[in-house]
């Protein structure tokens, strides 16, 4: 089978087996959307007769297969609750969720390369103690709480920036930006954390290899070592966790969404979860799960870029034990 | 000493200068100005507006509705009927048919004339009991609703019924509201509403915005002056008062004491109350043992102490009540259960068994609240409360179904109580969720829904409370009020009723950007 | 792989325990205390943590409050100084502080356990084996990093009931693609390298290569991500608990008094902060245990 085939295999796979569970798991939860649609004022009548209003009292395979064959048409249904057609549910969501991981990812990284690569070059010395004990202290507050505090300091006193809400891309991009800095700021005043944390300790690991130090003998001078040398070798934890960061926030960022009422698919996923509204739980699952694979697949690529051997390895000697 | 008292004289000087110059502003502040839109920040986001497919019609969306959609009455500040969409009602000598005359000239967004068809078709749709309209329960009394002619209508009744116009005009829920009949032939009234009121809909971004634009053929001259108002869904309400105070919205709903401390500190904010009937309460399983014996539930009642949830979860920003009927009906004693440790604790040594008791209250911060105050109540009385905390559909289905023994849960805020009262506590009621039997209460029901005198109607509704608080199937957790908080440049009404603020009216004082 | 003629002198004379240095000590210390406080915290004489104060919500540290000291029979009342304040509802923060110590602590050390241990054998045995065994398990993990953490929180609160045991083994089964995927990557890393070929050249097993040539070059970046997901899942279950999927209530953990003071964060910064702090200083000492074992095991830092 050739490499993308099998890559269209595990997408296919991967969606189907990640659509399937969340259908069953959420089924299995007590109280259907009906319950949630029929509200306080329901009488069990009216439950029943959402329910037979929504084809819930249908068999749970036989709704499943219902679903995958309208996605398959290429419909991904009308929400329960709403009405609002998934499809433009996620999409006028999407470019929100986009726009705040990319810029959350970039600050993240903006912060932890340089820091992990001078306290991984210098460890235990005072600026890496200095990095370590404010990056856990940052770690240690909450997102929730970060968040309030940066919107307290930039938009109550400083005036510099707006509290809340989305402005458009297309609508004013300058407007854009400014809304979308705390968010990211809020996201990636976390992430980076642990970005910069592996990257100080692959960063030692590799220092102390022997061509690192063959290449110091050599007297080559330390930014060409750090950077030429020892960096790209060093960043496999790091582009990993990178990767998982970025699938769970095209997932979406719910408490940042939610305290800076920003439009993005993290409240529309739980919002759904909790109102049982099955039909957008899958819709973004659908979304999500062709995200992750995309994004490690990217991964997986970027190792053969920091390690051009890797690939060889790929069927070759490393399946050894048959050989052997 | 010159120096200081010259630099005084000219601070008079611009004191004098400055308050000339506030008077004049007030003066010309006076005359509304046209243009600007407002910023409406909600707590939710909207469920749709079609009367019979949305569910879970929350107080904000009421007060969308209410701009976009109009009523046949509505109440001015001293309870007056004001003719809107209905010019005058009448009642015949039987008191069982309304006759209610309509304006002329009006039509709706879409530019549907509105007569007495748009008015007998949405009643039409609300009554046929096919259509399983969820407050039909309320509406029982009505039999029908005919056309007289082009802009008359009657409504005819299975008994008298006095809280006929409250419950036709009740801005809370969406049936008193007429909608485009074309509209909802063509399915479009939920998500994209039309009605004849002062701001049309233009554009509902699911999570973001809901946009509303000035309606340019309103039947009141000059009216409105906004160019348009937006409602944004702000989950937080932290971050919603932040984002008044920073200038992104113009006005917030909110329900927390924390944040109208603050705005009621701040010179720049103006602070709305209003206040509403129905109660936030704790709903008990009388059907269901330990709770199906009294002397359990009055135990409860009496460990419970609702002023420190008023005060420590709500933050006084509801009152102490007795009754559903709201601070200002006056009803005497009711016979409210006091918080009385001793007085409990004799109550659950009457009943001798230990008590054990899982309660149900909703997945946020304050209904975790709730359940830990319960929790810590009836520890000292010995009773071990169990909280548990749900999201809204599974506590439904659990109450609904009658699988739970206490829930937080709420008597809706509506003009009239009467109608909700019965379908809660009436032993035939599909909606008794309480599973209370009571003959001297379904006696009292019935007569509160049939008498024709307002004086004794009052004293049947209160001495409903009364048989409540002595049988407990409730116990009270706090009133209802509502808050909503606005910049000083938001001018024009203060008409904020049962929850609604009018926005129909406002304006904007600030220099156009 | 660090054979000991590399030694440099100076460090090899060291001791131990000298290797490790003082700020390790500090840190042990302070978690020795944790742990010491929230195993024997029934013995001091400490306000009940889940008395509620009516008059004194989010009062500040040192506020004298009434509070209930466990006895005999009924609790007796007393009036009593709260050192570190109240929260919200008016209970002691020291108090909660203690007993939540052994709810947060459970929840922040087991969880990383259960995903290191499956996370890192599934991400070895991917990395190593490569073929088919790799694309079962990457797809697997996909699946499980797509699906909603949350549907999978509520069901096991579903259908197990709610529970500390529970929420900490679903917690800990959520971690395992992450460990598995940081595991596969170093995997992938070291297994060109010289030593592990020449490992299998002389005939060295499977399970031999795995555990004594790549495990030491995968566990080090397992075991720093681990320390932050330490803090990362105390925060979690805070979040957790207002959504009714945390520890029942009255038992109180960091995370939930952490989250409970955001609603008062300009009137009472304390009731978040506190708890925060503590947190902060529990997993920094954490990582910096980490950091000095390492440096004392690979004594050939010190040479840079």
């Amino acid at each position: 089978m050739s490499a993308l085939g099998k890559r269209a295999l595990h997408l296919f796979l991967v969606v189907f087996a990640a659509s399937s569970v969340t259908f069953l798991m959420v089924d299995l939860l007590p109280g259907d959307a009906a319950y949630q649609i029929a509200g306080d004022t329901a009488t069990l009548e009216d439950v029943q007769a959402i329910r037979e209003e929504l084809g819930l009292n249908r068999s749970l395979v036989l709704r499943y297969m219902n679903w995958l064959a309208d996605v398959a048409r290429g419909d991904l249904g009308v929400s329960y609750l709403t009405r609002e057609p998934v499809r433009e549910a996620i999409m006028a969501r999407l470019p929100v969720t986009i726009e705040l991981m990319i810029a959350a990812q970039l600050i993240a990284l903006v912060l932890s390369v340089p820091a992990g690569i001078y306290s991984g070059y210098r460890p235990r010395s005072c600026i890496d103690r200095i990095l370590g004990s404010t990056s856990f202290a940052v770690m240690s507050i909450p997102v929730f709480v970060m968040a309030l505090v940066l919107i307290y300091l930039f938009a109550l006193k400083l005036g510099w920036l707006p509290a809340t809400g989305y402005v458009p891309l297309s609508a004013d991009p300058v407007a854009n930006i400014r809304s979308m800095l705390l968010p990211a700021l809020s996201i990636a005043l976390v992430e980076w954390v642990p970005l910069m944390r592996v990257l100080r300790s692959d960063m030692i690991d590799t220092l102390h290899e022997d061509y690192i130090l063959m290449a110091r003998s050599k007297g080559l001078p330390t930014h060409t070592i750090l950077f030429r040398h020892a960096l790209r070798p060093s960043l496999f934890t790091l582009v990993t966790l990178f990767g998982i960061q970025v699938g769970h926030l095209i997932g979406g960022a719910l408490i940042v969404e939610t305290i800076f009422a920003l439009p993005g698919i993290g409240r529309l996923l739980i919002g759904a979860i909790f109102s049982r509204d099955i039909i957008v739980v899958q819709g973004c699952i659908l979304f999500i799960a062709v995200a992750y694979v995309a994004v490690n697949f990217l991964v997986d690529i970027s190792y053969t870029l920091l390690d051009p051997r890797i690939r060889r390895g790929g069927g070759g000697w490393l399946t050894a034990p048959h050989i052997r | 000493m010159t120096s200081l008292r010259n630099s005084r004289k000219g601070l008079w000087a611009a004191a004098c200068i400055l308050l000339s110059f506030v008077f004049i502003m007030t003066v010309r502040a006076a005359e509304p100005k046209p243009g600007g839109t407002l910023v409406f920040g909600t707590e939710n986001e909207f469920a749709g507006f079609d009367a019979l497919k949305t569910r879970g019609f929350a107080v904000c969306d009421a007060i969308a509705n209410a701009v976009i959609h109009e009523r046949l009455f509505e109440w001015d500040e001293n309870g007056e009927l004001l003719p809107v969409l209905g010019l005058s009602a009448a009642l015949s000598d039987d008191r069982k048919v309304w006759t209610i005359t309509l304006r002329k000239g009006v039509s709706f967004h879409d530019g549907t004339p509105f007569t007495a068809d748009a008015v007998v078709a949405h009643w039409a749709r609300l009554l046929k009991p096919e259509n399983r309209f969820s407050g039909r329960d309320t509406i029982t009394p009505i039999l029908s609703v005919e056309k007289v002619d082009a802009f008359t209508v009657r409504f005819v009744l299975a008994h008298p019924w006095l809280p006929f116009l409250e419950t036709l005009c009740d801005g809370r829920t969406l049936a008193p509201f007429i909608p485009s009949p074309k509209a909802v032939a063509e399915d479009k009234q939920s998500r994209a509403p039309v009605g004849t009121g002062p701001f049309m809909f233009k554009e509902w971004l699911s999570g973001d915005r809901f946009v509303l634009v000035r309606n340019p053929g309103y039947w009141k001259p000059g009216k409105p002056h906004l160019d348009g108002i937006v409602f944004k869904p702000m989950p937080d309400h932290q971050t919603r008062y932040a984002s008044l105070e920073s200038g992104q919205t113009d006005m917030i709903w909110t329900d927390r004491g924390g944040t109208i401390e603050k705005a009621e500190k701040d010179e720049r904010m103006v602070h709305y109350v209003s206040e509403g009937t129905g109660a936030e309460i704790f709903i008990l399983n009388t059907a269901k043992p330990p709770l199906d014996d009294p002397l359990v539930r009055r135990a409860l009642a009496h460990a419970w102490n609702q002023q420190v949830c008023v005060t420590l979860s709500y933050q006084d920003c509801i009152p102490f009540v007795e009754h559903p009927f709201g601070v200002d009906t006056r009803c005497g004693d009711v016979g409210y259960r006091a918080h009385d440790y001793e007085k409990a604790r004799e109550l659950i040594a009457a009943y001798g068994k230990p008590v054990e008791i899982e309660c149900l209250h909703s997945n946020t911060k304050r209904g975790r609240e709730q359940g830990e105050l319960l929790q810590q109540f009836a520890k000292q009385i010995g009773v071990t409360v169990n909280p548990v905390g749900m999201s809204f559909g599974p506590v439904v289905k659990k109450v609904v179904t009658g699988q739970y023994q206490v829930s937080t849960w709420r008597i809706p805020s509506y003009r009239d109580q009467g109608p909700s009262l019965y379908s809660a506590f009436h032993s035939k009621s599909r909606r008794n969720w309480s599973g209370y039997r009571s003959e001297e209460m379904d006696r009292l029901l019935v007569e509160q829904n049939t008498e024709t005198d307002q004086a004794r109607r009052n004293a049947l509704l209160c001495e409903i409370a009364s048989r409540i608080n002595e049988d407990v199937p409730l116990i009270y957790r706090g009133g209802r009020r509502f808050h909503v908080l606005a910049k000083q440049e938001v001018k024009g009404s203060s008409r904020f009723q049962n929850g609604i603020f009018a926005l129909s009216d406002l304006w904007l004082d600030r220099q156009p950007e | 792989m660090n054979p000991p003629s590399e030694i440099p002198p100076a460090a090899g004379r060291k001791s131990f325990s000298e290797a490790l240095g003082e700020s390790f000590w500090l840190s042990a210390i302070w978690l020795v205390c944790v742990i010491f406080f929230a195993v024997t915290a029934d013995l001091w004489p400490l306000a009940e943590y889940d008395h509620m104060n009516w008059e004194s919500p989010a009062a500040p540290p040192g506020t004298e409050i009434h509070a209930e000291i466990p006895g005999g029979g009924r609790p007796v009342e007393m009036k009593k100084v709260s050192l570190l304040g109240t929260d919200t509802m008016g209970r002691d923060i020291l108090a909660r502080l203690i007993f939540g110590a052994r709810t947060s602590l459970a929840i922040g050390l087991v969880t990383p356990c259960i995903g290191m241990v499956i996370g890192g054998l599934l991400g070895m045995m991917a990395g190593f084996y490569r073929g088919r065994t790799e694309a079962v398990i990457v797809a697997v993990m996909d699946v499980i990093l797509a699906f909603p953490g949350l549907v999978f929180l509520l069901a096991i609160t579903f259908i197990l009931g709610p529970g500390l045991d529970h929420i900490i083994l679903a917690l800990g089964l959520l971690t395992i693609p992450a460990f598995t995927r940081v595991a596969r990557a170093n995997t992938l890393r070291c297994a060109r390298l010289e030593f592990v070929q020449s490992a299998r050249m002389l005939g060295q097993s499977d399970i031999g290569i795995l555990v004594q040539e790549i495990l030491p070059n995968v566990i080090w970046p397992m075991i720093v991500y681990a320390l932050l997901v330490v803090s990362y899942m105390i925060v979690a279950e805070g979040a957790l608990s207002f959504l009714g999927l945390g520890v029942p209530a009255p038992t109180p953990s960091w995370g939930a008094m952490i989250a409970e003071g955001k609603e008062v964060l300009d009137k009472a910064p304390h009731v978040s902060l506190i708890p925060a702090m503590v947190m902060f200083l529990t997993v920094l000492s954490f990582n910096i245990m980490g950091d000095c074992l390492r440096r004392a095991v690979h004594p050939k830092e010190e040479q840079l």
